[in-house]
């Protein structure tokens, strides 16, 4: 996407008042705590272990570490993890 | 907890998924919308949830990411019935609870009414049960609308009635007219007087219509006219041209006087518990009663304390069916003597009776000159009560003066 375009599309986003997660297919985070995370626009999963788990989002990786890390629910872009969440990281893609 | 509901009614499975590119396998799954649950990540495998119309689509991704899948446990309604399918009876009474209950849910086994103050719940519900309307009658049977318009028709102080039947239950939701204004007497239609209906002195006069014949301070025999129906109409030289008939209507206070007297023994007799007692306890259905325990003979003089509990099915569907306690209490009886001044007290606190009651009735009390004396063998109150009380009663006019001829120019 090149410059001039990327700036006409956040100008009519903020003009037409579309939320931004929509407009730039980010991921939406709902945390609850230490106990339980949604993320919401991920595309797939990359690395799950009882301590780590690794997601792929449009937007780069998303890696939410802790302890006892369990997948709740998932569905094709929901997803709720539970466990005892100590860190979440954004890693550029 | 309704999603946790339907998987259980649908069944599901718990997997293992071993080996292979079990991220992949995740991935697929969730692109393909098979949607797992508590997906658990142990070491080299993992357990998750999957409907069981899911775990039938699996096979294609299994190969895809090479992995292998274990069922590990089975849960829901179709294993349930699957493992317990040669247990006829059991599905039989399954079945056979399922349409009683759906059987009896096609009746109305509770009335609730709310928002009755000036009507008493019980005085609602016999009004319905008059008109058919009882616990235990078919849904089909009532028409909420017929209902609500008999309520009003019955109680003139209902304003608005809500009938609704929710479930198994009859709610009625009722407005009430909580205004304590009421309408003023009518004065008699045709003409009349008003006379007193004892003797007394005018305290205070207040007419309305007619001519009053008494002034404050005027004394008044039973039949007295205070009030005459009979109006005259003069003339613009005061000449009486002719007489006009009204229903005399008026406030008349007299000053009047009750006359009191009370007198009683000064022997009386007083019930003395022995201090014995004993309990029955019953079980009553309709008329028929079964008593349980303490099967003494009945002494001669003997008080019975009942206690009573209705069995209600719901709120306000009582059963014939009560249950409770009767308590057996022996006593003599004592004769006794009332002492001078505990005499004295029992004719105070009558007196003071007797004057709370003129009270309520609306008169008020001037002076009360009532004298206490107590002979041998009885106590006597007697004196008068000097009251103010409202007085006067509609009669027919028995006179009417003829209107003197007007004289000719």
């Amino acid at each position: 996407m090149g410059k001039r375009t990327r700036r006409l599309k956040e100008s009519m986003v903020s003009s037409l008042e579309i939320p931004q997660d929509l407009a730039y297919s980010e991921p939406l985070l709902t945390v609850v705590g230490q106990r339980e995370i949604c993320v919401e626009n991920y595309r797939s999963i990359l690395e799950y272990t009882p301590c780590r788990l690794q997601l792929l989002t449009k937007r780069g990786r998303l890696a939410v570490e802790g302890e006892a890390l369990q997948i709740l629910y998932y569905r094709g872009e929901e997803m709720k993890i539970g466990g005892r969440i100590r860190r979440i990281l954004f890693e550029d893609g | 907890m309704r999603e946790q509901l339907g998987r259980s009614l649908r069944g599901y499975v718990r997997i293992q998924v071993l080996g292979g590119m079990p991220e992949r396998f995740f991935n697929l799954c969730g692109k393909n919308g098979i949607c797992g649950w508590k997906l658990a990540s142990l070491e080299e495998r993992y357990e998750m949830n999957l409907s069981v119309k899911d775990f039938f689509r699996l096979k294609p991704f299994v190969r895809k990411s090479g992995c292998k899948i274990l069922v590990l446990e089975r849960h829901g309604m179709p294993f349930f019935f699957h493992r317990t399918r040669k247990r006829k009876a059991f599905f039989l009474g399954f079945f056979l609870a399922a349409s009683i209950l759906y059987f009896l849910s096609s009746f109305v086994w509770n009335i609730h009414v709310t928002g009755n103050l000036a009507n008493s719940t019980q005085a609602v519900l016999e009004a319905l049960r008059q008109e058919g309307v009882v616990h235990g009658l078919p849904k089909r049977k009532i028409s909420c609308q017929q209902v609500a318009d008999m309520l009003r028709e019955k109680f003139d102080n209902i304003v608005w009635v809500s009938a609704k039947i929710q479930g198994t239950q009859l709610i009625l939701e009722i407005k009430e007219n909580t205004d304590s204004f009421q309408a003023p007497e009518e004065p008699a239609e045709g003409p009349s007087d008003l006379r007193a209906t004892k003797y007394g002195v005018v305290e205070r006069i207040v007419t309305r219509s007619g001519v009053p014949q008494v002034a404050v301070g005027d004394s008044c025999q039973k039949g007295t006219v205070l009030i005459s129906g009979i109006l005259p109409i003069c003339n613009d030289s005061q000449e009486i041209v002719r007489y006009e008939q009204v229903a005399a209507d008026g406030d008349v206070y007299l000053r009047t006087a009750y006359h009191y007297w009370k007198e009683f023994p000064l022997t009386y007799q007083r019930r003395v518990y022995t201090g014995e007692s004993s309990s029955q306890v019953f079980l009553q259905v309709l008329d028929w009663r079964l008593t349980l325990g303490g099967s003494f003979s009945l002494p001669e003089t003997y008080d019975q304390f009942t206690r009573s509990r209705m069995l209600h099915l719901t709120e306000n569907f009582v059963l014939p069916v009560a249950c409770g306690s009767v308590e057996t209490r022996p006593y003599r009886v004592v004769e006794e003597t009332y002492t001078e001044e505990e005499a004295r007290q029992l004719a105070q606190s009558q007196l003071e009776q007797y004057l709370d009651e003129l009270e309520e009735k609306g008169c008020q009390i001037l002076a009360q000159n009532v004298q206490i004396s107590v002979n041998e063998s009885s106590c006597v109150a007697s004196g008068s009560i000097q009251v103010i009380e409202k007085n006067g009663m509609s009669a027919e006019i028995e006179e009417i003066p003829q209107a003197a001829a007007p004289e000719a120019e």
